[in-house]
């Protein structure tokens, strides 16, 4: 090898090694912002959810996002299979293996809107179930 | 989240274990895919109930073994030629497969958490003198250790799993960035500036008398 792709070899393995320290100390920063972020909303405080009460249904409708499949968000509400189906009037053949994102496309509507009619429908049913 | 993970966490969500095998199967081939996202999920939706907590470490520890070991055989078989056609100086090459063949074992472990490290350890270690057993039985510890640690966080973190899925992320990287800066920092010592100094010649030496006095 020549002298000066020697020295050129050198120069990038320092410069990379250098531009790691920097992303190294820029994630440090971030992951501090983060923890403040879960400490300011009260997750590292111990949420009732967290680190427990694992197989219960869940409670909170608003932990609902539009990449949810109708299956898992039944199984993990513990609604009856077809309830998605019939209160928001789903006519979509892959119910309930298909995704409320995928689903609110095929019904025309958003999927931010199709989310918020599935969280209505989720809280009602937490509230009086079996109607 | 990225459109990418959330699009694979609603496959994830449709086709399960099969998912998991491809995405950590093509991560191993170094393909930017979220894999730890989808593992941390796994645990969460294990935890639930909707997924097998085994069976998804299986897929994973799977998928992640069987893309290390294709990475590693193709770098031994096709690896030289690449890199003569890429026109990569041999020598550049040379620091890093001194030190994989040196140290194969902490190498190929320590690369197993560190993400992008992975698929670049592989096709080094394949490319040197590492043979495929060696390879093939710290890959599986390796991997074993870091998936477990993953798929385990998610399963204790539960139904609130997403909000912390940036934190573990951040995490993820932090760990590859300590992991590419020590292996520059004791590979290319030189090329930095660094020398060895007296102090750290004197402190492995007393390291060493202190194994030899009560190690025995």
């Amino acid at each position: 090898m020549t002298e000066t792709s020697h020295s050129h070899f050198g120069t990038a393995v320092r410069v990379t090694f250098f531009a790691l320290l920097a992303l190294l100390a820029i994630l440090c920063g971030l992951l501090f912002h983060q923890y403040r972020i879960l400490r300011d909303e009260s997750f590292i405080a111990g949420h009732p959810h967290l680190f427990g009460s694992h197989g219960t249904p869940l409670t909170d409708p608003s932990l609902i996002q539009s990449w949810m499949t109708y299956d898992y968000i039944s199984h993990v509400y513990g609604l009856p299979p077809n309830y998605l189906k019939t209160t928001l009037m789903i006519v979509d053949p892959h119910y309930p293996h298909v995704s409320i994102s995928e689903s609110a496309e095929a019904q025309h509507e958003t999927a931010t809107t199709l989310t918020a009619h599935v969280k209505d429908a989720v809280a009602h049913y937490l509230v009086m179930p079996g109607t | 989240m990225t459109s990418l993970a959330v699009v694979l966490l609603s496959w994830l969500l449709l086709y399960k274990y099969a998912l998991l095998f491809g995405v950590y199967f093509l991560s191993a081939l170094a393909l930017p895919l979220p894999g730890n996202t989808l593992l941390l999920a796994s645990g969460a939706f294990a935890s639930q109930g909707y997924m097998s907590y085994p069976l998804a470490f299986l897929s994973a520890m799977l998928g992640n073994v069987v893309g290390d070991v294709s990475g590693f055989l193709l770098a031994d078989i096709y690896g030289e030629r690449v890199v003569e056609k890429l026109r990569i100086k041999r020598s550049y090459l040379d620091g890093v497969e001194k030190y994989v063949n040196r140290h194969p074992r902490s190498m190929i472990i320590l690369s197993r958490f560190g993400g992008t490290l992975d698929p670049v350890v592989n096709i080094i270690a394949g490319l040197g003198d590492v043979s495929l057993k060696t390879f093939l039985v710290f890959d599986v510890i390796g991997n074993l250790a870091s998936l477990w640690v993953v798929i385990t966080a998610g399963y204790y973190l539960g139904d609130y799993w997403q909000s912390f899925s940036g934190v573990a992320t951040t995490v993820g990287w932090i760990v590859f960035a300590l992991l590419a800066t020590g292996g520059i920092l004791v590979i290319f010592r030189r090329q930095i500036g660094l020398s060895e100094s007296s102090f750290v010649k004197q402190f492995r030496h007393r390291v060493r008398k202190f194994i030899r006095m009560y190690g025995e």
